[in-house]
């Protein structure tokens, strides 16, 4: 039967994204009644179910319409159509009208709203000259502001809020009131009348105060000489001072503590971002989503102080998403914006505990008496593939529930131990925490597990199984344990590739590579270069990077030349390398004094990258890695060809042995007489190839297509590319991480995943075994 | 010479390689005396403790077995306010380990026992087959000259002392394995000078714990378990000397994990914690004592580190695994 023109048609829509807290559902209702949609909206904690009943172009027209974001205080990353039933039309729809449906009680916690940057309309009402709030640092509406850093508790309403404290006055209280006003029901709202207003506070030295307008103005007075000053924002202070001063940015590296990593900078607005760096369109969006992540990009030639970025190429790059930021910026253009931390400290959030930071570089702090309740810091993302890369989930993405198609009891899953989230999971939510840092650190560790408390009261969850990594020493496994729990202890790669699974939701066998530093291995090693055969819950080990010996200890990490000469001294190349303590290290390695095997692959990429004289010591996460694909990506851009290496692969025990020995020989031979560049290039192909020539044959054997890549060595946007290319064009389904970090932020999410897989099992034969 | 199994017959043999050895270097009236057990006079309360000695090399900078089994008896009794007063020693000898070795390593503890006090006042020797190894069980008793010392008795606000450089046994050992040429000798001493004049000087001592295997790192987890509070410990304040810290960079080792035979730590009273310092710093193997840290309310070790950050000191967990991703 032919469905006529006029015929009405049901469809069912899951709309994933920011679609909660910001007006989305009565938006749909307005645009149903406008194109004669029948049918129903529903809040479903994380998700909003449209059930939708009209003729096919009225359907398409209502679809298109919402799709259409530009404007929108909504965000959505993800549309699922499916076909509805009539029962079940008549049952949740509406056959005459629309209405907004309850939404279900369980599932209320997790409707949770992220903190959403400064709105383009407050924006512009900031910018307005003669606008009741012209000026005013705490403009928000009911479509942004702070959400999940002042919450208090649920529900989500202004009395839970920090904002209780202040009391509106009479026209915040109208607009309040007033449905169809942008700030009906905007918990945050305020005014210069009523709201927070900007407090100065001399650093040390100075003892002067000032308030308000006069607060600002001696804020910008600081900057504007070249003063570093702190200022409060969302989840915590900054440091904040201009990047065009070399002397000034030398002051905050010694405020910090940080001799290299590069500092993030806000600017006021997009133009100004691509005056200083490359925007592609797929950048520009992210810069200015809801959550106002720090944005990696490309930068031109340089213009700032070589002290912000150093030898790195990217910018950290942000828009303003307070008030503050917006007047500061635009009155003085890009600032060093970077969390106010201590180094080993959470990113301060009390007041009393940022007065009191007693340091002559320090010039004053900016502040108001609004309450941060939890310290998040900022996220950070990249562009690869021409998608968004996850790098730090954190501020505008917590606690956004991710949606997992397997369902199970509550669970929560540790993580790792650096760059550590947990993550707690319920009816196919899995939220996953702000970004700690590392547990060892006592404050993040009291953090941590004080979050853990916190977070599991504002989703109303009770865990009924607790999943952490293997390693003995890791203080998340530790934590896991003492919850007197049912435990499930996961491998560190498998959780990576886990997560992978969990993101696209992968079924049926996959083939994992995690390429990481560290994690501990089934067999006491130290893995790190994993080919691993992931299904459901389980995974076997297919193949490895050959395993080295190296030097032992935390500190040993850093020292990329020591790494290059464990290699060297295992292949019988030292002398390639002078370097005094030879003897004694390999000594320590002849027997095998604190000393441990490994297969990581991130050590490799540090030990490359010092061989051929790029970095000695990483002053900062994997910066010896970086540095080799910066390098890489030169010689890339200049057309440099790329120097032939490779690696010897062998089978050994059923198993693939990736061995590094002809690379490292070809590396020393070919290293007098190619340019640096063209090793580095070589070195990412050879890893590339390897990586397909292990693929295929695994294909050959065990027929599988789809491969899963995670692990922090693929934060490396040359190796990502080139590996989806080579892998692609054989005909394989390339997944990485996307939503999570393809670092340690994404253990969580993968522990969940098997969690969920492993859960019956699991549970029933460790019943009374874990007290 | 070598011994090989006729030595642990119980005939002749055996009786000359007590009298040729341990006698002739152990020479007291109450070993002279040859009885089934020694027979001794002590006040009435004392400390009593036995330890077992597997040291590879057996000789090495600053020491060797015989001297370690006598001082980690002894400094075991020291640390729980007692004045050491008679050893036992024990011999496992392999087939084929060396006479004169044997005869080195009874002098050294002979040397050992007359610094710290004390008498070896009875023995024992059995030889079994293996590869020349010796091995040393020595069990010791003490008078107790100060009650209530105690893991479990330090309180928010003691302070924490360190008699001195870190590491020093450990990095010793560990030259010598991989044969590598160096200047660390171990720390391997009897503690008797140090404790006795803390004592003596009537220093309001909470507890005292050398320390041994595991290190600096595993003692103060004990006493934050035993006492149930927090132990904060500064970096900056750890002594440690150049060579030694120059060869854990190195090989990546934390000298808060690495063996000691010479060192304590005594946790003391805030106020007395001034003349502690001083007290230890004048006494034998004291010199680099440091004031290290205190004990406040909580739980875990925590040490502030040179970078300002503060890292928890856990329990190791296994040598060099790395926990950084
Ligand atoms: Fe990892
Ligand atoms: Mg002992
Ligand atoms: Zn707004
Ligand atoms: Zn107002």
């Amino acid at each position: 039967m032919d469905k006529g023109k006029n015929e009405n048609i049901i469809k069912g829509y899951l709309i994933y994204g920011l679609v909660q807290g910001v007006g989305f559902r009565p938006f749909v209702y307005s645009l149903a009644v406008r194109h004669k949609v029948a049918g129903s909206v529903c809040n479903l904690g994380g998700i909003v179910e449209i059930i939708a009943k009209a003729p096919k172009d009225a359907l398409h027209a209502f679809m298109e319409e919402l799709r259409d974001e530009e404007g929108k205080d909504y965000e959505i990353h993800a549309i699922e159509e499916e076909d509805i039933t009539e029962e079940r039309f008549i049952r949740e729809g509406q056959e005459e009208g629309f209405i907004i449906r309850a939404s279900e009680e369980s599932l209320h916690a997790f409707s949770l709203t992220p903190d959403i940057g400064l709105c383009d309309k407050c924006a512009g009402e900031v910018l307005e000259e003669g606008n009741r709030r012209y000026r005013h640092p705490f403009i928000s509406c009911a479509a942004c502001g702070p959400r999940y850093t002042i919450l208090e508790q649920m529900p989500y309403d202004r009395q839970t809020t920090v904002m209780s404290e202040f009391h509106m006055c009479g026209a915040c209280e109208g607009e309040y009131t007033a449905p169809g006003d942008r700030r009906f029901h905007a918990e945050t709202i305020s005014c210069k009348d009523c709201g927070p207003y900007l407090l100065w506070e001399d650093g040390k030295g100075g003892n002067g105060s000032r308030k308000r307008e006069e607060a600002f103005e001696k804020a910008v007075d600081v900057l504007k000489k070249g003063g570093i000053i702190a200022v409060k924002g969302i989840g915590g202070y900054h440091y904040v001072c201009t990047p065009f001063s070399s002397e000034t940015v030398k002051r905050l590296r010694l405020l910090k503590g940080r001799e290299k990593k590069p500092f993030a900078l806000c600017f006021p607005d997009i133009h100004t971002v691509k005056e200083f760096a490359e925007v592609s369109p797929e950048e520009e969006k992210l810069l200015a989503s809801k959550a106002k992540p720090i944005i990696l990009l490309y930068e031109k030639e340089r213009r700032m102080a070589e002290e912000v970025s150093k030898e790195s190429m990217y910018l950290g790059t942000f828009l303003p998403y307070t008030s503050i930021q917006l007047l500061l910026t635009k009155e003085l253009g890009p600032l060093v914006m970077t969390s106010a931390n201590l180094s080993g400290k959470p990113i301060i959030r009390r007041d009393e505990e940022m007065l009191s930071v007693e340091s002559e570089y320090l010039e004053g702090v900016l502040y108001h008496r609004r309450k941060i309740l939890r310290s998040v810091d900022d996220s950070v993302m990249k562009v690869t593939l021409g998608g968004p890369q996850m790098l730090r989930r954190s501020r505008g993405y917590v606690p956004l529930p991710l949606i997992l198609e397997k369902k199970g009891p509550c669970i929560f899953s540790a993580g790792g131990d650096l760059k550590a989230a947990f993550c707690l999971y319920q009816e196919g939510r899995a939220v996953i925490s702000q970004y700690f840092g590392d547990l060892e650190e006592y404050d993040i560790l009291k953090e941590y597990e004080n979050s853990y408390k916190d977070l599991k009261k504002l989703l109303a969850v009770e865990p009924e199984l607790a999943v952490c990594d293997l390693h003995p020493g890791y203080f998340s496994r530790g934590f896991a344990k003492s919850l007197d729990l049912p435990l499930l202890q996961v491998q560190h790669h498998h959780a990576h590739i886990a997560s992978v699974m969990a993101e696209h939701n992968l079924k049926g066998k996959v083939l994992g590579i995690a390429f990481d530093g560290t994690g501990y291995g089934t067999d006491g090693n130290v893995w790190g270069g994993e080919f691993l055969i992931c299904e459901g819950g389980s995974f076997t080990r297919a193949g490895h990077l050959r395993y080295t010996s190296l030097i032992g200890g935390d500190a040993s990490l850093k020292d990329a030349r020591k790494l290059a000469l464990c290699y060297l001294l295992q292949e019988g190349l030292e002398k390639e390398m002078q370097d005094e303590r030879t003897p004694l290290i390999k000594a320590a390695l002849k027997s095998g004094t604190n000393t441990y095997l490994t297969s990581s692959m991130g050590r490799l990429f540090d030990g490359v990258s010092a061989l051929l004289g790029i970095c000695r010591e990483s002053r900062y996460e994997a910066e010896a890695a970086i540095l080799l694909e910066q390098e890489a990506r030169k010689a890339l851009i200049n057309g440099i060809e790329p120097a032939g290496l490779e690696f010897g692969i062998r089978i050994e025990e059923g198993m693939y042995r990736l061995d590094p020995a002809p690379l490292f020989l070809g590396l020393v031979r070919l290293k007098e007489r190619k340019e640096t560049g063209a090793l580095a290039l070589g070195f990412h192909y050879a890893v590339s190839e390897a990586v397909l020539y292990l693929c295929k044959e695994i294909k050959e054997k065990q027929n599988i297509n789809d491969i899963a890549l995670s692990g922090g060595v693929f934060a490396n946007t040359l190796l990502l590319e080139k590996v989806t290319e080579l892998l692609t064009e054989n005909g394989f389904c390339v997944y990485r991480n996307e939503a999570v970090p393809p670092g340690d932020g994404c253990i969580s999410l993968g522990q969940t995943f098997i969690g969920l897989e492993r859960c019956e099992e699991y549970v029933r034969s460790n019943t009374g075994e874990n007290n | 010479m070598h011994i090989d199994m006729s030595y642990g017959s119980g005939g002749k043999q055996t009786t000359s390689l007590i009298n040729e050895v341990f006698v002739k270097h152990f020479s007291n009236p109450v070993l002279q005396k040859m009885e089934d057990s020694a027979v001794l006079t002590v006040k009435e309360r004392i400390a009593f403790t036995t330890d077992s000695f597997v040291v590879t090399p057996m000789f090495f900078k600053g020491g060797d077995i015989g001297k370690v089994a006598v001082c980690g008896t002894v400094n075991d009794l020291l640390m729980m306010g007692a004045n050491p007063k008679y050893l036992t020693a024990g011999f496992i000898i392999e087939e084929g380990a060396d006479l004169n070795e044997l005869e080195r390593i009874a002098a050294s503890m002979a040397a050992a026992a007359k610094e710290a006090g004390v008498e070896i006042v009875a023995g024992d020797t059995k030889v079994i087959e293996g590869k020349g190894g010796i091995y040393i069980n020595t069990a010791g008793i003490g008078e107790i000259v100060r009650e209530g010392i105690s893991i479990s008795a330090c309180r928010e606000g003691d302070v924490l002392l360190l008699s001195g450089n870190l590491g020093e046994h450990h990095s010793a050992i560990m030259s010598h394995r991989m044969e590598i040429e160096n200047d660390i000798k171990s720390d391997c001493a009897p503690l008797k000078d140090i404790v006795g004049n803390l004592i003596a000087a009537g220093i309001d001592l909470h507890c005292m714990r050398d320390v041994t295997r595991g290190g600096l790192a595993t003692v103060l987890n004990e006493v934050s378990a035993s006492s149930s509070c927090k132990v904060e410990i500064e970096e900056k304040s750890l002594p440690i000397s150049t060579q030694v810290r120059g060869f854990c960079e190195i090989l990546g080792l934390d000298p808060l994990y690495m063996a000691n035979e010479g060192k304590l730590i005594a946790v003391v009273a805030e106020q007395d914690a001034p003349r502690a310092l001083q007290i230890m710093k004048e006494s034998r193997y004291g010199e680099n004592a440091a004031v290290i840290g205190s004990i406040q309310a909580g739980s875990k070790v925590v040490m502030t580190t040179s970078f300002g950050g503060s890292r928890v000191i856990d329990v190791l967990y296994g040598e060099g695994l790395p926990r950084i991703c």
